[in-house]
């Protein structure tokens, strides 16, 4: 498919999702800017892995984290715009300081360690009661005071810019190709003169970054918190929606959030919650076993051959030892 | 006072450990993390408890052991087996298993826990001032007698020679003769019933709950990365060390972080070592 | 004979037209409240009996006009105990199914989800199951609490245990979710107040299920009571634990699981250790006529209805108490209005089976209306009140 094509498909896309409130009901609109909120937690995962190839399990504790710093301040009277701000900065600061020992740890000794950290975060939300109000729940959080379509439109807008810029970081620049040097070749990236502790140490950042970003959305939106919304099976179910949306493509990301956060919801026709878990169990694995590359997957090769070229291309030329779908090296 | 600690971080101990060494099999062999243990050590625990009345608790154990076996096969045709090399898809789709086991289980057994009462539970000894059942030492004995079982199949059996050297290489195993996929299936069958003897030998000292298995096996985690991913006798230390650390820190530290104290022991483990206490062997490093 | 029959025919046809307007004369206007209950999940064995309450209620407000000139038309959806299917469920009753009143959870991390969906959408709300302090009072003005909330229960557990147990040094056993970490609060300050020296006091995390360390500390500790708060599957286990361990110090517990699940599990053990616990109710020859009454109609009901016998709890009683107390309101107020109804509600002055539901200022319900008991499990596996 030529470029054009490609952008005509890319403009219906945005189109159909921009025409969403015109086709739904309010319930169906509140799932779609639901998973439109989960989306940036899951291009966290897009940049971690994906780009450069390093694996969390706790990610959930950064948008704990910055969900909790915004309801925690709006309703200890912070402005609402403040304590976004604040939201988003103390979890990429975390993730900073986080970064700092687990980017020099490996494959799945990182993603055990970080683990960790959403252990933590998950117990500490849960048990610092005086702060967090604990399992009570912390109500009376103060929002923008925008109605349901217009936060549609707020988090759609909000969703795409950020598709635009990773899918600009990772073709168009040079910061991608270093990113994926460190992914598929740590050695030769550092033999090359690459900081590979550095590009690291930002990937992990920009990942915290994103997911604080989700939290603060989150609390914005929904005006409720308890810590159970950010126990550790959060994290894998943030990772189940990446490997669905094919890690690495921020489109099959969006598009894989869209999908696992509607499907419980559409099968609400099978009535009990087990069966209904049950079908959706089964259709995560039939996704992997029929389209490996997942979404993302599917999606390059229905509309982007000249790239899928090149994409095997490096994939070839990586050896088998990738940091995360290789050996735990 | 100090007896009882000893004991409870034996019990937690044994119980991490026989997790641990199923995961570490399968992880080494396969380099795949096999989401789906804790869901195996509920299904053990389950398949022992509904055994139990009609054959007594002792077979009931070995039952679980080969309902999961089978179990393991399954598991790995579905979840391991079609996704070699994409270890990712892997974690993920073990991950769907286990989601369809807890509900599964649910439908079958209901959500409410269980009691699994056992002879061995109203029997009991006394150390000191405190008593501790029959039922919770012999999660000690049995764990220790597995576990030399396990070493030994390892270290000298054929199987385990054939286990050691898929995991150095497998291409090169592959060349030898060895047949990979045979190897990697008997890994999950072993590392499945194993967490079955776990969850059925831990089963009537706690409750059992479709939901249960988790907690364990994120500690599980903890102590394999102590001990060093795919090395099993690193393994089985790094569980004694979990064990033990959170027993003592239960009693002189804090109930309310336990979890968090594991994984605080394993963050500044991996700070100072962060490639374990037992480290995987050097050449893996490329 | 053929126009006889045409006759006939046309007679039919005719009664057949008139019949359903006959009827909507008499009919009332249907008004859709949604009824959150834990239908799935480890909270299931109380959603189901409880949804069975409330269907009863609204067919008996219904049958006997309770509602004044509304028709009660329950749409139910399963919270599963959990928050983000409570709020999910919430959104699709209020945005789909359009209903006008809630009532709801179980779990009170849940039910706070649910209140603030429903003080967004101005829908006026019933929390009739959920302890946690002010629930309503922060959710602001359309919700409603029917339930003493966890202070008040704590404050006459702490009464009743000084009166009804002689002890200066107490341990405080609680696992960390909401009814545990406020009993821990409570419970220390009234201890404090009279003087007894607390000699341990621990939370444990709610998702770890090895109690022997806690066990090993209260041996070293001593105390002459040991008061816990441990909830659901968590409870039971305690209890296993402790009597295995041979400690023979007298147990208070703060609210487990009904009978039916928690002596089938620990029955035995409890009765071994003469466990008390703090209860709104027990099914029993003292207890009020009207709750005699209740069980007598309820009881066969539920069996036929899950196709297995479920003795009353007082969990069925609220949510059957809940129903009727917005057959109540409707009546009142007349009209489906939010505010009105609010307004009606916030006057509630109803004897319900349970107790007598009268609001306070933050709309939590007033504590005196209910009756609070202690129970104690016996040697033979069974339970009697504490006299």
């Amino acid at each position: 498919m030529s470029d054009a094509a490609a952008w005509i498909v890319r403009v219906v896309f945005v189109a159909f999702l921009a025409a969403t409130p015109f086709m739904v009901d309010a319930y169906w609109l509140n799932m779609a800017i639901l998973a439109l909120i989960y989306a940036l937690v899951v291009y966290s995962i897009t940049v971690l892995t994906g780009f450069a190839g390093l694996l969390s399990f706790g990610q959930a504790g950064f948008v704990g984290l910055g969900a909790y710093v915004y309801g925690v301040m709006t309703v200890k009277g912070v402005p609402p715009a403040a304590a976004a701000a604040w939201g988003v900065v103390l979890p990429t600061a975390v993730g900073f300081l986080l970064g700092l020992p687990a980017a020099r740890l490996r494959g799945h000794y990182m993603a055990i360690g970080t683990l960790g950290f959403g252990v933590l975060v998950a117990q500490l939300l849960n048990n610092m009661v005086d702060v967090t109000r604990g399992p009570m729940g912390l109500l009376g959080i103060k929002s923008f005071g925008l109605d349901r379509v217009s936060w549609f439109y707020c988090v759609l807008a909000i969703a795409m810019a950020v598709l635009a810029a990773l899918e600009h970081v990772d073709r168009r620049t040079f910061l991608g190709v270093v990113l994926k040097s460190v992914k598929y070749d740590e050695i030769s990236a550092a033999a090359c003169g690459i900081g590979v502790f550095g590009v690291k140490l930002l990937a992990f950042s920009a990942a915290a970054f994103l997911a604080g970003s989700c939290g603060v959305l989150l609390a914005a939106y929904m005006r409720f918190l308890t810590p159970d919304l950010f126990l550790s099976a959060e994290s894998f179910r943030y990772l189940m929606m990446a490997v669905v949306g094919g890690v690495g493509s921020a489109t099959g990301a969006l598009i894989s959030a869209l999908i696992l956060t509607g499907i419980p919801e559409a099968l609400r026709a099978f009535g009990e919650t087990n069966v209904r878990l049950l079908v959706y169990g089964l259709m995560v694995l039939f996704v992997l076993w029929f389209l490996p590359g997942g979404i993302g997957g599917l999606l390059e090769r229905l509309i982007g051959p000249r790239r899928k070229r090149r994409r095997s291309a490096t994939a070839q030329a990586a050896p088998k030892g990738d940091a995360v779908a290789g050996r735990a090296s | 006072m100090l007896v009882q600690i000893i004991v409870n971080g034996l019990i937690l101990a044994g119980n991490y450990a026989l997790i641990a060494v199923g995961l570490t099999l399968i992880f080494g062999v396969m380099r795949m993390v096999n989401f789906a243990e804790g869901q195996s050590v509920m299904m053990g625990a389950f398949v022992a408890f509904t055994a139990t009345p009609f054959i007594g608790y002792l077979p009931a154990i070995a039952l679980a052991m080969l309902t999961n076996a089978v179990l393991g096969v399954i598991l790995e045709r579905t979840a391991f087996r079609p996704f070699r090399g994409v270890e990712l898809n892997g974690l993920i789709a073990s991950m769907g298993m286990s989601i369809i086991l807890i509900n599964l289980a649910e439908l079958v057994w209901g959500t409410v826990p269980q009691s699994f009462d056992t002879p061995l539970n109203a029997v009991s000894f006394t150390f000191g001032t405190v008593g501790v059942s029959a039922q919770r030492l012999l999660v000690i004995a049995a764990s220790v007698l597995l576990l030399t079982c396990l070493w030994w199949l390892v270290q000298h059996s054929s199987l385990g020679r054939q286990f050691r050297a898929v995991s150095e290489d497998p291409e090169v195993a592959a060349a030898m003769g060895i047949n990979t996929n045979a190897v990697a299936r008997m890994s999950v069958v072993l590392g499945s019933s194993l967490a079955a003897a776990a969850g059925a030998l831990t089963g009537p000292v706690n409750l059992l709950s479709p939901d249960m298995g988790q907690t364990e096996m994120l500690n599980a985690f903890a102590a394999i990365i102590l001990g060093g991913f795919g090395n099993v006798n690193g393994t089985i230390f790094g569980a004694l060390l979990i064990g033990m650390v959170q027993s003592v820190a239960a009693v002189y530290l804090s109930n309310a972080y336990s979890n968090s104290i594991a994984f605080g022991l394993l963050v500044v483990t991996l700070i100072f070592f962060p490639r374990g206490l037992v480290p995987e062997r050097l050449e893996e490093n490329v | 004979m053929k126009s006889g029959a045409q006759l006939l025919l046309a007679a039919t046809l005719g009664m057949a037209l008139l019949a359903p307007p006959a009827l909507a004369q008499t009919a009332q206007t249907p008004v859709k409240i949604g009824v959150i209950l834990p239908l799935t999940g480890n909270t299931a064995w109380g959603g189901r009996p409880a949804k069975v309450a409330a269907e009863m209620a609204a067919e008996e407000a219904n049958a006997q006009g309770l509602a004044g000139k509304f028709k009660l038309d329950l749409v139910f959806a399963d919270g599963a105990c959990d928050p983000r299917t409570t709020y999910a469920s919430a959104e699709k009753l209020l945005n789909q199914d359009k209903v006008q009143f809630l009532i709801g959870e179980w779990c009170s991390s849940a039910s706070v989800a649910m209140a603030q969906v429903a003080a967004d959408a101005k829908v006026p709300t019933l929390i009739q199951i959920s302890t946690a302090d002010f629930i309503a009072k922060n959710a602001g003005p359309y919700i409603f609490q029917s339930i003493m909330q966890n202070r008040e229960i704590q404050d006459r557990e702490a009464k009743l245990l000084l009166e009804k147990f002689k002890f200066t040094t107490a341990a405080i056993l609680v696992e960390n979710n909401d009814f545990g970490l406020s009993f821990r609060q409570n419970i220390s300050r009234v201890f404090k107040e009279k003087g007894i020296k607390v000699v341990l006091d621990i939370p444990q995390d709610r998702q770890d299920t090895n109690w022997y360390s806690i066990i090993t500390q209260i041996q070293g500790a001593k105390p002459d009571i040991v008061v816990a708060s441990i909830a659901a599957g968590q409870a039971a286990n305690f209890v296993k634990q402790y009597s295995e361990s041979n400690l023979t110090i007298p147990l208070f517990f703060d609210y487990p699981p009904p009978p039916y699940i928690f002596e089938k599990q620990v029955g035995q053990q409890a009765g071994k250790l003469g466990l008390v616990r703090g209860a709104f109710f027990l099914k029993d020859p003292d207890m009020p006529p009207r709750e005699q009454a209740f069980i007598g109609k309820f009881e066969p009901r539920v069996e036929q209805a899950l196709g297995e016998k479920h003795p009353t709890v007082h969990w069925d009683i609220v949510t059957y108490d809940a129903v009727m107390m917005a057959a109540d309101a409707l009546t009142r107020s007349g009209s489906v209005k939010p505010d009105d109804l609010a307004a009606a509600l916030t006057k509630t002055d109803h004897q319900g089976v349970l107790a007598r539901y009268r609001f306070d200022a933050d709309r939590g319900v007033n504590p005196e209306g209910f009756d609070f008991l202690f129970i104690r499990n016996t040697l033979g596996g069974g339970l009697e009140v504490v006299k």
